[in-house]
């Protein structure tokens, strides 16, 4: 089973993504026009064939990839510029470790856990400057950034969720992983984070919507499994 | 009112938004989905949620970015050109952390036995002077022991220790163990003195001093003892050691036999006395064989000595005296010629009821063991009866050799008075020395380094043979809730919480 695994991964198309301003871009990047010619090769080979040298499967993976990561981490970081930082430590990273990547899993599952391990990092870091040096800890709050910006209600409810719950539903909404990949990521049981993930929804729709009123039906509260009215 | 029964968890309706839902799984629910308006409700609540979700969207990335990755990348295949691709690169970061890792863990070490190893140093110390003073103990019960047995004190320590093939002898009485017989055990070195005749003892009398081996690490005080069982520590009587030892000389009395009718009794009080004394003298050397005459004068001898004479330091000698107690006065009052007195004081405990007492009960346990010796003598009753009477004559035979032990001991206590003794020169400033040279200095800091790293290295493992399995128990206890905890702090922190 685990041999048979990098032979499906790899012969797996480029996976159709919904996010909704991170789709990645390969036919309108003009990094390359060698990358146009990368169109529709999966992720998984295009990483194998950076591996082995290949500079032009790099250029497509991160035309791919770039505004997902940068999603990921503006979505967890108060500082654009932080955001930037890490997004471009993430694609440093993955260069750095190329020679020793073996195709296990997806690519993108791959490429998030080492956006994550970087976000982990730069918190600790922040934590312990924030302990040791004063300087104020930099808590994702995306609730606190301009109130022109679209979505200001959503950032401000997904804010005010659980972290972990918080944390899932991002991965969930933005970086389009399924649960299998989340609970991986997040070193949790699936079934934890399909109910976790529910709950951040059910919690995130009272946060948005207006108070109901009594004769209003909250259809998801009574439902429960084995009874309906 | 009726209910229809739902197949579908909420949660499963979300899942099969998603596309989280199994094949077959998927489809029933698809079917339930047309049937039930509030499942169809549901699912379309999620599908709105995830489009007013996605309202949050965030600015594209900066062009920058672009073109400082690929910058990196061109850097990156040119080193790995360079390198044929070689891990050495690579594993430069993870290598040197993995030595600063190293690195730091050694330096916990070192720090660890920085502040440890003075402790463990002064515990040693601690241990070898308690096993030190154990010692001595064990040497004065012996001593009695042997004096019963052989109606003197030994001339050497190795008549102590046991005999090489047999029964036990004079020359290897058996009475201690063999390392302590050799006169070195746990940091100290033991020098036995015998004195053949000291007064009207018959048996003799002796003194013991236990000097630490090396002084600054294997021990730090010196003990001395001699037959009347008091301990001292640097000149210092330990008072809960002697009554201590005096209870153990009282068990290790049971082999001795001994008439007290001996003994004469005492008339008048019987006083127990001590005095100490400290003088300021002018010339130290002529003191001390001053005091040394005084003392053969008055027939007493010395317990215990000791002399400081360090550079910088004034140099004193620190004695203990024993001085029959009709001879004290006059003694004290010849040991006050030897300079100027700062302290004097006497004292004096008297132990008449407690002699008279002793007496009385020896008196008693006699005509016990008289009468007892007498109905033995008949032979009367059965062989039980006869059993019990010798049982009973041999714990009355008990009871008097430990009241005649007490009664020598308070005695000999009596007969002789302690003088504790301190004699100081008189302060005098002297111009220093001059400095060793160069060559001189740089040698001994050699020698004392080569020394302080021996030792630092010996304590290191001593501290680890004696720590090092208690620390390895705890680290493999505390590991698995340690890594835990761990595990649930970097969660918490990747997740911002």
């Amino acid at each position: 089973m685990q041999d048979a695994l990098p032979a499906l991964i790899l012969n797996s198309e480029a996976l159709p993504r919904q996010a909704m301003d991170e789709t990645p871009s390969s036919q309108t990047n003009p990094a390359s026009s060698t990358a146009s010619v990368s169109a529709g090769v999966s992720d998984e080979r295009l990483m194998v064939a950076f591996s082995k040298g290949s500079p032009e499967a790099f250029t497509e993976l991160f035309a791919r990839y770039k505004q997902p990561i940068y999603g990921f981490f503006r979505r967890r970081l108060a500082e654009p510029t932080h955001a930037e930082e890490l997004t471009q430590e993430t694609f440093l990273a993955l260069l750095r470790a190329a020679s020793r990547y073996e195709p296990r899993a997806l690519f993108r599952t791959y490429l998030y856990a080492i956006g994550f391990k970087i976000l982990r990092a730069h918190r600790r870091k922040a934590a312990f400057r924030a302990t040791f040096f004063g300087q104020p800890n930099i808590v994702p709050d995306p609730s606190k950034r301009d109130a022109t910006e679209s979505g200001l209600w959503v950032r401000r409810a997904v804010a005010k969720l659980d972290s972990m719950d918080r944390e899932i539903l991002l991965l969930r909404e933005y970086e389009q992983l399924s649960y299998a990949e989340i609970a991986d990521l997040l070193q949790l049981p699936v079934n934890t984070v399909r109910s976790r993930l529910f709950r951040a929804r059910t919690a995130l729709r009272n946060l948005l919507e207006p108070p109901v009123e009594s004769s209003t039906k909250d259809v998801t509260q009574p439902i429960t499994k084995g009874e309906c009215p | 009112m009726s209910t229809t029964t739902h197949p579908f968890a909420p949660e499963e309706v979300m899942a099969f938004v998603d596309g989280e839902l199994s094949a077959d799984r998927a489809q029933s629910l698809t079917a339930h989905l047309d049937q039930c308006a509030e499942c169809s409700a549901l699912a379309g609540n999620f599908r709105r949620e995830s489009l007013q979700i996605a309202g949050w969207q965030v600015e594209m990335v900066p062009e920058r970015l672009g073109r400082q990755v690929a910058a990196a990348k061109v850097e990156n295949y040119t080193t790995n050109k360079a390198m044929r691709g070689s891990e050495v690169a690579q594993h430069r970061i993870p290598t040197l952390k993995f030595a600063l890792g190293i690195a730091s863990g050694i330096g916990v070490v070192l720090l660890l036995v920085a502040i440890s190893v003075p402790n463990l140093l002064r515990s040693r110390m601690a241990a070898n002077e308690a096993s030190a003073v154990g010692s001595l103990r064990t040497l004065n019960t012996a001593a009695v022991t042997y004096s019963n047995t052989y109606g003197h004190y030994p001339r050497l320590l190795e008549n102590f220790g046991p005999p090489r093939s047999g029964t036990p002898t004079e020359h290897a009485a058996g009475l201690v163990d063999p390392v302590l017989a050799a006169g070195r055990k746990s940091g100290y070195l033991f020098v036995y003195h015998s004195v053949p005749t000291v007064g009207q003892t018959s048996k003799g009398a002796y003194t013991i001093n236990a000097d630490p081996i090396e002084p600054s690490s294997s021990g730090g005080r010196h003990f001395s003892t001699d037959q009347t069982g008091a301990i001292y520590a640097d000149g210092v009587d330990l008072s809960g050691t002697t009554l201590s030892v005096k209870s153990q000389e009282r068990d290790q009395y049971v082999m001795a036999e001994q008439d007290a009718t001996k003994r004469p009794s005492e008339p008048g009080p019987m006083i127990a006395r001590t005095a100490e004394l400290k003088l300021v003298v002018v010339k130290l050397d002529e003191a001390r064989e001053g005091m040394d005459r005084i003392l053969k004068q008055h027939k007493g001898h010395v317990a215990q000595l000791s002399a400081n004479a360090e550079s910088g330091a004034v140099p004193t000698v620190i004695a203990s005296l024993r001085v029959p107690a009709d001879q004290v006065d006059s003694c004290i009052l010849d040991m006050k010629k030897l300079g100027r007195v700062t302290q004097e004081s006497q004292a004096g405990e008297e132990v008449t009821q407690q002699h008279a007492d002793l007496v009385a009960r020896l008196k008693n346990s006699r005509n016990t063991e008289t009468r007892l010796h007498d109905v033995l003598q008949q032979r009367g009753g059965k062989i039980a009866d006869i059993l019990e009477v010798e049982k009973e004559s041999a714990r009355v035979r008990g009871e008097i050799e430990q009241m005649e032990a007490e009664q020598q001991t308070l005695e000999h206590r009596v007969e002789f008075a302690t003088i504790d003794l301190k004699l100081a020169e008189e302060y005098k400033a002297q111009l220093s020395s001059p400095a060793p040279s160069v060559a001189t200095q740089l040698r001994n800091a050699f020698v004392n380094g080569f020394r302080n790293t021996f030792e630092s290295a010996l304590a290191l493992v001593l501290f680890l043979a004696e720590a090092g399995p208690a620390i390895l128990f705890w680290l493999v206890l505390l590991f698995v809730p340690a890594r835990l905890l761990w595990r649930r702090y970097r969660r918490s922190l990747a997740l911002g919480a």
